[in-house]
């Protein structure tokens, strides 16, 4: 997913997110009735483990670097919908040749 | 062994490169089907290689599959198989009484080496380093998996044994049960090292790695025009208990496991020694209490190397001579080397010819080296040697690690 298209829509982060959630829990997670304001934990089978699957999964198919004083930012989707967006944002004003990785 | 209370077989499951279960791998043996074909692997392109085909979803729900390892994975497979065979009533088997040995040639390489490859596509930023790269590449890891797995809550082992490990686990479930550690054995041998590049490439740089125009040619021991190993992955796992406990539950017997040795060369790396491997040989045989003359099949070694292959059959030649009612035969033509599996894949083939009296031929030997050219070699085509009491497996592997396993065609539940 491009940087671009985050930016642009927000819906498609939400549907990127998911989708990654459902690469790291594989069995029938059913994410389409997801809460966007719950933790995620509360409304699937996700220990602490697979909670650090899933931001190392984020950090690679997004590309954000995300330091682990900020994954109690990241609990619900809500959570992980505003902080990726800013992620973004800081990295295009700082560093805009390397947005997004490579 | 121990005579008052023998280890038999009970259950068997397995995953070989040309079958997935006894009925299709015996099959495949006897038809001299071969299961290499060309295998893409990372940095040498295509190489033959064994691959196994079975549903991993099967019996190991996704999610665990993701964190768990391709080895993980084969050995869940082949251990559920072996539970099911034994027709066991699992839900009454007191777990904390169940063990788990598994003989591995190496494990975390693969897991090693797909990290560090993923590592610089995210420009080496470590983040992205799974959180489960520990618990997939700790030495137990196979053995663990089962343990979750099937809810075992005895000893798990994993076996580093070479490529004597398939061997070596078998005897290690049966020295568990021989002293009273534990009642159930699931114990055999398991590989994944067709996922590792380094293993081809090291075998290549030995000049040790099988090549062939025709994958299924490639796998060629005792020819004159071999040129290495053909590298598969596979297992090998069976259900072990005491004697008496089998009988107790009227449970299929298989085969006894008659007698065993491991020792050691002590001498090269890489390179073998047949006097240490007839040493081996006999000292199995002489805690089965049987003489040479008594074995009617031997499962061997050889993977299809210059030297490994001569010298097993120098070792071969030294106990057993040339009597002629002995069959002398090798999976590894028609599966390649299973590597950790190849003693306990070795061995299901003896216990089929146990069930049905036929030796499955050794394929793609169509110039004997003279080295190599043993008269009771079973070629081209199955040999019917009727029923028979003992046969031998032999799996040697590297550092000069040496196992041979004598078992004994059942005598309580006949086939």
């Amino acid at each position: 997913m491009s940087v671009d298209v985050i930016n642009q829509d927000r819906a498609a982060l939400r549907t990127e997110l998911l989708r990654i959630l459902r690469g790291v829990l594989r069995d029938d997670v059913a994410t389409d009735d997801l809460d966007d304001d719950l933790p995620i934990s509360e409304q699937v089978t996700m220990d602490s483990m697979d909670f650090l699957d899933f931001v190392i999964e984020i950090r690679k198919h997004l590309r954000v670097d995300i330091p682990e004083e900020d994954y109690a930012e990241l609990v619900t989707i809500q959570g992980l919908l505003s902080y990726i967006t800013a992620q973004i944002e800081v990295s295009e004003s700082s560093s805009p040749h390397t947005q997004g990785g490579n | 062994m121990n005579s008052c209370d023998p280890i038999v077989i009970t259950g068997i499951g397995l995953a070989a490169p040309n079958g997935c279960c006894r009925s299709e791998y015996r099959d495949a043996l006897l038809k001299g089907r071969s299961g290499v074909v060309a295998f893409e692997t990372r940095h040498l392109g295509s190489v033959p290689a064994g691959v196994c085909n079975f549903d991993e979803f099967r019996f190991q729900r996704p999610a665990m599959r993701r964190k768990g390892t391709r080895a993980g994975s084969i050995a869940i497979h082949c251990a559920n198989e072996a539970v099911k065979d034994a027709d066991l009533n699992w839900a009454m088997v007191p777990l904390d009484r169940v063990g788990i040995c598994l003989g591995i040639t190496e494990h975390g390489n693969v897991e090693t080496e797909n990290q560090i490859h993923e590592l610089a596509q995210y420009n080496n930023d470590l983040g992205t380093w799974s959180n489960y790269h520990n618990s997939r590449t700790v030495a137990n890891n196979p053995a663990g998996e089962v343990s979750i797995n099937l809810g075992i809550t005895g000893p798990h082992l994993t076996i580093g044994a070479a490529c004597a490990a398939g061997n070596a686990g078998l005897i290690h479930g049966a020295q568990l049960l021989a002293l009273g550690e534990i009642d159930v054995a699931i114990a055999g041998g398991v590989s994944e090292s067709i996922r590792s590049f380094g293993i081809f490439a090291s075998f290549q740089s030995q000049r040790a790695l099988a090549r062939h125009a025709d994958p299924a040619k490639a796998s060629r021991p005792f020819d004159q025009h071999r040129n290495g190993i053909v590298v598969s992955e596979g297992g090998g796992v069976f259900v072990l208990e005491r004697l008496s406990d089998a009988k107790r539950r009227d449970a299929r017997i298989y085969a006894e496991i008659a007698g065993y040795a491991m020792n050691s060369d002590a001498s090269d790396l890489v390179n073998p020694l047949a006097e240490r491997q007839v040493q081996c040989i006999q000292l199995a045989l002489k805690r089965a209490g049987i003489g040479p003359h008594e074995v009617s099949y031997i499962g061997t070694h050889a993977t299809g190397t210059d030297r490994g292959d001569a010298t097993e059959c120098e070792s071969i030649q030294a106990v057993f001579g040339d009597r002629s009612t002995l069959a002398i035969t090798n999976t590894k033509s028609l599966i390649g080397h299973t590597m950790g599996a190849a003693g306990s894949l070795e061995a299901i083939a003896l216990i089929s010819a146990f069930q049905d009296g036929l030796v499955h031929p050794t394929i793609n030997l169509d110039e004997p080296d003279p080295r190599c050219n043993l008269p009771q070699l079973v070629t081209r085509r199955p040999r019917e040697i009727g029923r028979f009491p003992f046969g031998i497996v032999n799996s040697f592997g590297m550092l000069g690690i040496n196992s041979s396993v004598v078992l004994r065609r059942s005598q309580w539940s006949p086939f």
